[in-house]
């Protein structure tokens, strides 16, 4: 089924791709031809994300623009890239990240500029594959080619601790996708059992699931499903997987570069939605509960850790598991509000927290160091820069009219008429958000609030390039918080579609 | 009769294999192996292969054994070099030696296998002439290249050898000859 | 059965092999050359660039012989290239269909895929080797080279115990000289001296299997009240296993435990692989990449030839349906290989044993893809296919890898990890190629070592075998731990003041494209897959 027409979703990866290409063949001299390159083509997929938007039919549930090519028939892989209301938002927030993260890339400075901008446009690439991908071998290798990048990245102009955090990093998260091999084999071999079809093909695999064709036993697809959680868990990370994602955090370059573009570990909580809640309903409802708790704990314990932070990097990686605790909590509310809250809060979180990350960075190449002790009193020097941070944290913490008060609430609401979770787990996890809200006010108040620290060295505010990159971010804060339909609306047909199977799998239980 | 004739030629072999590994001496050594050499052609006498017993005493025994031990006496380091060896505890080689020594008894012990009296098809030399020539002309071809590897591969080493030439045995006793001479002689 | 003069076609490339052998040898021998360095240099090169040239024109005839990528049309019109089509339709008539050569040497698919990969590697090192000459007798090198892949060609088409084990000889005496070549350093010495014990000790045990295997023939025949009629042929004893009582099984399966334990050591499967190590780091690079790459390689076309054709009644089952056969005895070996192959790989220090660590783990997934070759025929077609995508991948890895170090060392460079840092800087290319063939070998996608195992995989599972998969898969996470202990001082320390590396053009250029070999099979599967069914369904 090979598709006709333009491929428009296909174009969206390649393009990073071979900016890459072209920014590593420009010769180290020619700083401004490799910078236009990067941001030509980050442009060019950000402009391709905004046609896919204008293309997109919002009254349909499946996937559209799908672009298909047989990879090796034998075997039933194919190149199948398409979206759905679910990774269409995905898609342009990632697309979206990347020029921030390149100007963040030349306003750092560092080492090796070429190479970082490479990377960073390889990794846009892969997650643009990773959201798009409708063939199950594609998306673990995607998957895959995310970590890479990251790797090098954090390996190469990290702090002091880059090397063993990269290596952390690396074999954490190959460790839990391998785990995802087994799932993938695993459910390729049963469904070419039962149906004498071999196939990855996620539409087909799953309409066989649904239509009954391929029968899992019970215990198969619990093992499936555990196969899937944990590479995704570790991916996300979900409480107690975390560690690998504070070091990482911690011992990614100070500028923030490495932080902003890897706010797309947002692939651990797609693959939740796309995978385990989609392929696996009833295990899904069965596992619901104690992966409820997990998360609580995860909002809980993120929390409380950030609070007690002095490192202004680490309370915002310690913030981030907080977060996604949250968001797993709305995805194994199984029904629409909670669904569409977590992808809301998935887009809304990468852009306050990477906006936060980019701010910190800024302060920290200012006065060579992260810790907010060393800070105090910004304001009146840096106003804008000030003014940004504001409303990023009260967008972080929930302030209504912002982007995330609609994802909190949501989910917050999905959990509580949840038939699996319930009003116990959403009043633990709004303690979470009290805590969100204390310990970001409190770096807050500590960075721009009060008497000046240091009164020597006074802080020059941002210059047009970090207020451009903040300018960027500050838009879609404010548009998703005040008119949030924009999005919800071209989810809505998936998510709806998702949560009725579900509903329909319990019913029969 | 037949087994007891066995049982003595196959000790012998034994016996004289593990005493060119053990012997100290590398001359001694190479006359064990041609102890061994005889032993098996002795056994192929015994299984009415005359004509691979005859070629096993002239080839191994009048060729090959000579001509080791003319490389040891042309090539022996003067020096005497003793590699760094590591072994493990002897015991636990004893241990596997009889371990794997009582499964290939055991199992073998057990099976029922067919035996015959009629002569095999490559025990007399027409037959084996023409086995060599027809089925098994493939290995027979391959035999001769594995020859060439191996004249090639002494080459390669021999020739290192030469290289740094050390005193061999031959010159060694040359010297001392000629060292007893001169003694005899009174000259210095 | 007689061999005929319309055969010769059939046996084409090992002929050639043997020819150009000589011809190497006799262009060295006959030529008076000069003593100085000058002359010696060149002495060397013209030997590697006969052998090069050769064997490129080898793999050529094997290609078109072959006839599995493509097959000449009948005769048709004439036109001016008709001559040429016909010598090309003469050299694929041999095919397949016509059985085995005299009973011992089969002409099939597989064979095919075996000289292709053999000669293919041989041509890589000789070209290697053109870079990094031997010290002292630069064609005799060659012409060793050349034989050793001629032996390795036979192993894998043997259908006849004889056969088989000459051939085996052939390969491994060569290789025994050669490991040991550059004998003035006293570590390739040893090398070859260890590589020497432990193969003549596991030639002693294959031999020992084969004539158990050997006596159990005697049974055919039985039946009719006839004599026995022994046979050394693969086909015989498969007959005979299959009228084989329960007292006789037992002496089969010892056959099959001590063959298998015999071509084992080839491979380096633990434990049966404590020559591998040193071997690899004190033989010199080039030598140590054809090691890993053909000799592993031919190894596991022996095993497929002696498993497949002769004991495919004692296949049995290593899962879910039972643990018997020599299905679980290579289910126990892939398990220990994988397991402490990569455990002991994790403390290195010294690049080369390191990467000879890995080589190890790497024959645990050998004998992983080995595991389903006794099941039914859809089945089995697919796993054999799988193991030949696999080789093919592992082949180029390794040659890639080794053939990276080779130039490392020729340029002077240490053999300890530290002595990487900063390649990025010092060599790009170097680096990139290691790099590549590195993240292939820990299987990451999209390069040609994920395909592979993935293959291997899917196959495994489906023979039952789930539970090594998933031990199989949690080996590969410890094996990514020690390749990034390589790759972490190329890509993330400073160069310093290390030197900057230079590496010869051709040596560049073949790593170079090793590299995109690797990375070209990953991206697209399909045409390597195809060619691998097509050898394996023409049988």
């Amino acid at each position: 089924m090979n598709q006709i027409g333009f491929p428009l979703v296909s174009l969206a990866i390649a393009l990073p791709a071979l900016g890459a290409l072209l920014v590593w063949l420009t010769p180290a001299s020619q700083t401004r031809v490799a910078r236009g390159f990067a941001m030509l083509s980050a442009l060019g997929a950000l402009a391709t994300a905004v046609a896919l938007v204008a293309r997109f039919d919002a009254s349909q549930a499946g996937y559209q623009l799908v672009d298909s090519v047989a990879w090796v028939a034998a075997w039933g892989l194919s190149y199948t890239v398409s979206v759905d209301g679910i990774s269409l938002w995905l898609v342009v927030l990632t697309t979206l990240l990347t020029p921030v993260s390149l100007m963040a890339s030349w306003n750092a400075g560092g080492a090796h500029p070429r190479l970082q901008q490479a990377l960073l446009l390889l990794l846009a690439g892969a997650m643009t594959g990773v959201f798009v991908a409708q063939d199950m071998l594609l998306f673990y290798v995607f998957f895959e080619l995310t970590l890479v990048p990251t790797a090098l990245l954090i390996g190469i102009w990290g702090g002091d601790d880059r090397r063993r955090a990269a290596q952390t990093f690396l074999v954490y998260t190959f460790a839990g996708s391998v785990v995802m091999l087994v799932g993938i084999v695993g459910l390729y071999q049963a469904h070419g059992v039962q149906t004498g079809i071999y196939t990855f093909d996620l539409a087909t695999v799953l309409a066989s699931l649904q239509l009954g064709a391929v029968q899992l036993p019970l215990e198969t697809e619990r093992m499936l499903f555990a196969a899937f959680l944990i590479a995704f868990a570790v991916k996300l990370p979900l409480w107690p997987f975390h560690s690998w994602l504070t070091t990482a955090h911690t011992a990614a370059p100070s500028s923030g570069v490495v932080d902003i573009a890897g706010m797309v570990i947002k692939i651990g909580a797609y693959g939740l939605i796309r995978f385990n809640v989609q392929l696996f309903p009833q295990a899904a409802a069965w596992a619901a509960p104690a992966i409820g708790v997990l998360a609580v704990i995860g909002v809980l314990y993120g929390g409380w850790i950030a609070f007690g932070q002095r490192d202004m990097k680490r309370i915002l990686a310690f913030a981030t598991v907080s977060h996604l605790g949250l968001i797993v909590l709305g995805i194994f509310a199984l029904n629409p509000q909670g669904l569409s809250g977590a992808l809301l809060q998935m887009i809304s979180s990468g852009i306050t927290t990477g906006a936060l990350f980019l701010i910190v960075g800024m302060l920290a190449a200012r006065r060579d160091s992260r810790d907010v002790q060393h800070f105090g009193g910004i304001w009146g020097q840096a106003p804008f820069l000030g003014s940004i941070a504001l409303v990023m944290v009260l967008a972080s913490i929930g302030l209504p009219g912002l982007s995330g008060f609609i994802g909190e609430f949501t989910i917050m609401l999905g959990a509580w008429i949840s038939p699996v979770l319930g009003w116990t787990y959403v009043s633990i996890a709004v303690i979470g958000v009290v805590l969100a809200a204390a310990y970001l006010l409190r770096m807050f108040r500590l960075v721009f609030m009060g008497p000046p620290r240091e009164a020597g060295a006074p802080l020059r505010d941002a210059n047009t390039l970090e207020s451009l990159m903040l300018g960027v971010l500050l838009v879609p804060t404010l548009v998703i918080g005040l008119y949030p339909n924009a999005l919800l609306l071209m989810m809505e047909p998936s998510v709806q579609q998702i949560a009725q199977q579900i509903g329909q799998t319990l019913a029969s239980r | 009769m037949v087994t007891v004739i066995f049982i003595a030629i196959a000790s012998l072999i034994i016996a004289s294999a593990v005493l060119v590994v053990i012997s100290r001496e590398i001359v001694r050594a190479a006359l064990w192996l041609i102890a061994t050499f005889f032993a098996v052609g002795a056994l192929y006498l015994l299984l009415e292969a005359e004509f691979i017993g005859v070629a096993q005493v002239l080839v191994y025994v009048g060729a090959v054994s000579i001509l080791i031990l003319f490389a040891i006496m042309l090539t022996r380091q003067h020096e005497r070099h003793e590699p760094a060896w590591r072994a493990g505890p002897w015991w636990i080689a004893l241990a596997g030696v009889i371990g794997l020594a009582a499964v290939l008894i055991t199992t073998i012990g057990a099976v029922p296998w067919r035996l015959t009296d009629d002569d095999l098809p490559v025990s007399r030399a027409p037959q084996l002439g023409t086995a060599l020539m027809r089925e098994y002309l493939l290995p027979f071809q391959l035999a001769a290249i594995v020859l060439l590897v191996a004249l090639i591969g002494a080459v390669v080493i021999a020739m290192e050898e030469r290289r740094r030439r050390t005193p061999t045995l031959a010159d060694d006793i040359a010297a001392q000859r000629g060292a007893a001479d001169r003694a005899e002689d009174g000259t210095p | 059965m007689m061999f005929q003069i319309s055969d010769v076609p059939r046996l084409l490339p090992e002929l050639m092999l043997a020819v150009l052998a000589l011809l190497v040898l006799g262009s060295d021998v006959l030529e008076r050359w000069a003593d100085d360095p000058a002359a010696r240099r060149e002495r060397g090169r013209a030997a590697a660039q006969l052998t090069g040239i050769g064997l490129g024109l080898i793999w050529l005839v094997t290609l078109v012989q072959g006839g599995l990528a493509f097959t000449i049309a009948p005769a048709g019109a004439a036109g001016p290239l008709d001559a040429l089509l016909s010598l090309g339709r003469n050299l694929q008539a041999g095919g397949a269909e016509r059985g085995a050569l005299l009973g011992a040497f089969a002409t099939d698919g597989i064979t095919v895929m075996a000289r292709l990969l053999l000669i293919g590697a041989a041509l890589v090192v000789a070209l290697l080797a053109g870079d990094h000459l031997p010290d002292a007798h630069p064609a005799e090198f060659f012409t060793l080279l050349l034989l050793a892949t001629l032996g390795m060609c036979v192993m894998a088409a043997a259908q006849e115990l004889i056969i088989a084990f000459v051939a085996l000889e052939c390969s491994s005496i060569a290789l025994y000289v050669l490991a040991g070549y550059s004998a003035r350093q006293p570590a390739a010495a040893e090398a070859g001296m260890k590589y020497l014990l432990f193969g003549v000790v596991s030639s002693a045990v294959l031999l020992y299997g084969m004539s158990l295997a050997y006596g159990v023939t005697a049974s055919i025949g039985g039946a009719d009240g006839g004599p026995p009629r022994v046979n050394t042929s693969f086909a015989a004893i498969a007959e005979a296993v299959r009228v084989a009582d329960v007292a006789q099984r037992g002496a089969v399966m010892l056959a099959v435990t001590l063959m298998i334990a015999g071509v084992a050591y080839k491979l380096a499967l633990v434990p049966f692989h404590s020559w591998a190590p040193d071997v690899y780091q004190g033989a010199s690079p080039t030598v140590a990449a054809f090691l890993a790459a053909a000799s592993k390689t031919a190894g596991v076309f022996l095993l497929v030839r002696v498993l497949t054709a002769a004991f495919p009644d004692v296949a049995g089952a290593a899962g879910a349906n039972g643990f018997t056969g020599w299905a679980a005895l290579l289910a126990l070996l892939a398990l220990s290989t994988l397991v402490l192959g990569n455990l002991a790989a994790l403390p290195q220090d010294v690049t080369r044993r390191l990467l000879a660590y890995s080589s190890i783990s790497h024959a645990g997934f050998l004998a992983l893809a080995l595991l389903p070759l006794g099941g039914a025929a859809p089945l089995r077609d697919a796993a054999s296919a799988a193991l030949l995508y696999y080789l093919v991948v592992a082949l180029i890895g390794s040659l890639a890898a080794f053939g990276a170090l080779a130039a490392l060392q020729a340029a002077g460079v240490a053999d300890r990890l530290e002595d990487l840092a900063g390649l990025r800087q010092r060599n790009p290319l170097l680096a990139a190629v290691l790099t590549i063939a590195i993240a292939s070998m820990a299987g990451l996608p999209p390069l040609a070592g994920f395909t592979a195992k993935f293959a291997v995989f899917v196959g495994a599972w489906e023979a039952g075998a789930a539970w090594l998969v998933v031990i199989a898969l949690v080996t590969t996470v410890i094996a990514l731990a020690y390749y990034l202990r390589v790759l972490r001082p190329i890509w993330m320390q400073p160069a310093d003041d290390r030197p900057t590396v230079s590496v010869a053009p051709v040596t560049a250029v073949t790593l170079a494209l090793a590299a995109l070999a690797l990375i070209a099979l990953g991206v697209l599967p399909g045409p390597l897959w195809q060619l691998a069914q097509a050898a394996v369904l023409a049988r």
